[in-house]
């Protein structure tokens, strides 16, 4: 478990390696100090929030991600969720598998997967559909950390789709 | 020898120059404001004058104007008075090549020397009341109501001497008849009755319920190979019904302006109504797009008629420079030729607009029938297009003319502007929609505001129906992996805004919200929306710009968001709309412009679009910071 765990965190660093660790985005231009420096705040917030209990604290959540928050705390908001899956942040998850930004996609999707169940098997739907090959590559990992007939039948039809993804697979096992 | 004259007598024959009746067929009908067919002739094709025009055009033209003491008529060429003759006129005259038939008031008819103003016979008609004249080589016919054999009554008379040749009643209200060479055409409520022309006998019956949507038939016409019934802005094309080629029922977009005078089974002679009716001209191909001139009063617009009715393309616009209002319009091959209510001529090239003549009048006209006008080439006029910043220039002076009694050709001219592929023109209807344009308190400001925002509510655009199902489910593939999807959207997203469909709206939201969607095409999509302004996407674009207005890397990779903050700043000025989507709209720039973390550039975009609040004096971040406070921070 931790082996496919350690895979998937190496994966979303790959899609994104800016934003792999809170603290070591690079400045986007022109953004003030001041703004910086609250994105580590509101980070640290939204963590709070997300190990806090109760509707509430899921509301809030729900909103700030609604009202469209910067990439990076985005992507601590994603760890903090596949860490501590919650579901009544599920709606905040699923929007955020359609970003434009790969690696807020791949994030959400791992977050969307640890929820289990047919949650799990509608991320790995989703990245294997996804026109980017490392959101495909995504749905191989997570099949193999979310076992199941549906999700290694998904996967045998993406290696059927997907040659290059194939042949990446069928070299490094 | 006999072969050789047969051959020779045969050859004349065919081509017609031994034909003995020089009578013409076509002679114009109530003072030409009816709908009047005509070839597939493109104004400066030397080559093909219909065989009819051609002989019409062996006379002079001719204008024969009512005044409110009797007849006058005018050489326009010349521009001299030919006779005047003191007549108690009611009812439309007509004409043949020699006489103009004019219904008299005390239910009379007078023949009058077409050449000298002779008045060659006066006789009583049958019934108590006209309800329309033609004249067909040698004969004129009258449609008549209140005769003691029926309700209504046909009766053909001699041209020469105003005799009844023949008579027919009929239970049913007659309309305004036509005739060509063999067959008199008479409306009969929602038929069309043929008769002989000689004899009267029954040749013909058309039942026409369903092609007029239930309308009585109140006038025919015929001209070359045109046979149209017509009521009110419907007609039905026999021609076309017969050969099959193209639809035989037509309509125009209702509220411009009558093709067909309603009469009600009476003549009651020129009337206000005239000075506002719409010309049509029939192609040869019933499905092609025709040419329209719509008489508003002061203003004369020549446009395109798209084969639903609905006005398109304008070619160019004319309005009278003072007051007084045209009496009388007649559309000619080549020319266009109005009589304004001071008895004046002024004739425009048909194909441009361009005056050509200017003739001033003597005394108050009423009306005026217009015979044998506009036939002759404009040099140099062929091929020629007004430009379209011209055109643009010239509706936009129609529609800024605060006259009331413009209103119907305004609202024609707001239609043109918002189907044209311009957005300038476009700028225009919606600053009609909103007040900017025509913004003075009035009635005629209310209707033509309402009208805008109708139009802007609504597709712009001429698109067919086909290339719009076409462009839809284009626009339905998602780019998918597992499908091979990979839709190329830019040319798609200028087609949405180029036709401006509402229906494609959705899908163009879809997209620009679709994490597959190409840098590239997210600008053309935000374009289109911009271009198209439905208030339906409002909720999918404040999304959009809310998901990425701190995402540095999408708003430098496009200008889909700039555009997008463009789009919600004139929903949230559109006062029309006043709804949730404006509301909206104005939440998502108040947040977007508040938030600390939107990208500075971003928020200088934001900050002039502001609605409807002070433009704040500087792109600095605000001192409240609401994203970070609604997180309790």
């Amino acid at each position: 478990m931790t082996l496919w765990l350690t895979r998937l965190v190496s994966i979303a660093a790959v899609l994104c390696p800016q934003t792999a660790r809170a603290d070591a985005r690079p400045v986007p231009p022109q953004m003030a100090p001041a703004t910086e420096a609250r994105i580590d705040v509101v980070a640290a917030r939204l963590r709070a929030l997300v190990h806090e209990p109760g509707p509430e604290a899921g509301r809030v959540v729900t909103q700030a991600v609604r009202g469209g928050l910067p990439p990076a705390v985005l992507a601590v908001l994603l760890d903090v969720l596949r860490e501590h899956p919650r579901l009544d942040l599920l709606p905040v998850v699923r929007a955020l598998a359609s970003d434009r930004r790969a690696d807020i996609r791949g994030r959400a999707l791992v977050a969307f997967a640890e929820l289990g169940g047919l949650h799990a098997i509608a991320a790995i739907e989703a990245a294997a559909d996804d026109v980017d090959p490392r959101l495909r590559q995504l749905a191989w990992a997570l099949a193999q950390r979310h076992p199941s007939a549906a999700a290694d039948e998904l996967v045998r039809e993406l290696m059927a789709r997907d040659a290059r993804l194939a042949a990446l697979q069928g070299a490094s096992s | 020898v006999i072969a050789r004259l047969a051959a020779l007598l045969l050859a004349l024959g065919s081509t017609g120059a031994c034909r003995v009746t020089a009578m013409p067929v076509d002679a114009p009908a109530h003072g030409n404001m009816a709908l009047l067919a005509e070839s597939s002739c493109r104004p400066g094709a030397a080559a093909c004058v219909p065989a009819d025009a051609e002989k019409t055009r062996r006379h002079d033209p001719l204008v024969v104007l009512i005044e409110e003491r009797g007849l006058r008529a005018v050489e326009p060429d010349a521009g001299l008075v030919r006779w005047w003759r003191p007549l108690p006129v009611v009812g439309h005259p007509v004409a043949d090549a020699s006489t103009v038939f004019v219904p008299l008031r005390g239910h009379e008819l007078a023949g009058v020397d077409r050449r000298t103003g002779e008045v060659r016979f006066r006789v009583p008609l049958p019934g108590e009341a006209l309800t329309g004249l033609t004249a067909t080589g040698s004969m004129v016919i009258a449609t008549v109501v209140g005769t003691p054999r029926g309700r209504s009554e046909i009766v053909a008379l001699s041209g020469a001497d105003g005799r009844v040749r023949w008579t027919r009643a009929s239970d049913a209200r007659l309309g305004t008849p036509a005739a060509n060479k063999k067959v008199v055409w008479v409306p009969q409520d929602q038929q069309v009755v043929g008769l002989h022309r000689r004899t009267g006998r029954e040749v013909a019956r058309i039942d026409l319920p369903a092609a007029l949507d239930g309308r009585s038939v109140e006038q025919m016409s015929v001209q070359d190979r045109a046979l149209v019934a017509g009521g009110k802005d419907a007609w039905f094309d026999v021609r076309s019904a017969t050969n099959g080629r193209g639809a035989a029922s037509h309509a125009v977009e209702p509220g411009y302006a009558d093709v067909f005078a309603l009469r009600s089974g009476m003549d009651p002679g020129h009337g206000d109504d005239e000075r506002t009716r719409m010309w049509i001209g029939f192609p040869d191909d019933a499905g092609a797009p025709r040419d329209a001139v719509l008489l508003g009063r002061r203003a004369v617009v020549s446009f395109r008629l798209g084969p639903d009715g609905v006005p398109s393309r304008a070619r160019w616009a004319w309005l009278a420079e003072d007051r007084r209002e045209v009496v009388a319009l007649d559309v000619g091959a080549h020319r266009v030729s109005l009589i304004r209510e001071d008895g004046s001529l002024v004739v425009l090239c048909r194909n441009t607009g361009e005056e050509l003549d200017r003739l001033s009048g003597g005394s108050a006209a009423r009306g005026a029938l217009l015979l044998d006008m506009g036939h002759t080439p404009v040099p140099g006029d062929a091929r020629r297009r007004v430009p379209d910043e011209i055109v643009r220039g010239q509706l936009v002076r129609v529609l800024s003319d605060t006259d009331p009694r413009l209103v119907p050709a305004q609202k024609l001219v707001a239609r043109v502007l918002w189907r044209a592929d311009d957005a300038d023109a476009r700028r225009t209807v919606r600053a009609l929609a909103r007040g900017e344009l025509r913004g003075e308190p009035g009635e005629a400001a209310d209707v033509l505001r309402a009208h805008a925002l109708e139009l802007t509510r609504g597709a712009w655009g001429a698109e067919a129906p086909q290339d719009v199902q076409g462009v839809l489910l284009a626009l339905a593939r998602r780019p998918s992996f597992a499908r091979g999807e990979h839709p190329v959207l830019a040319p798609l997203a200028r087609e949405v805004a180029r036709s401006g469909h509402p229906e494609m709206v959705p899908h163009l939201v879809e997209h620009l919200l679709h994490p597959a969607t190409r840098d590239t095409d997210l600008t053309e999509i935000a374009s289109a929306l911009v271009a198209v302004a439905h208030p339906s996407a409002v909720e999918g674009v404040a999304t959009f710009v809310r998901r990425y207005h701190a995402d540095a890397h999408v708003v430098y990779a496009s200008r889909a968001l700039q555009l997008c903050i463009d789009y919600l700043a004139a929903q949230a000025d559109a006062e029309e709309h006043g709804g949730p989507e404006a509301k909206l709209a104005r939440v998502v720039l108040e947040e977007v412009w508040r938030d600390p973390f939107t990208e500075p550039s971003l928020r200088a975009h934001v900050a002039p679009r502001l609605p409807r609040s002070p433009a704040p004096d500087t792109d600095d971040i605000p001192p409240e910071l609401p994203a970070v406070s609604h997180l309790g921070l």
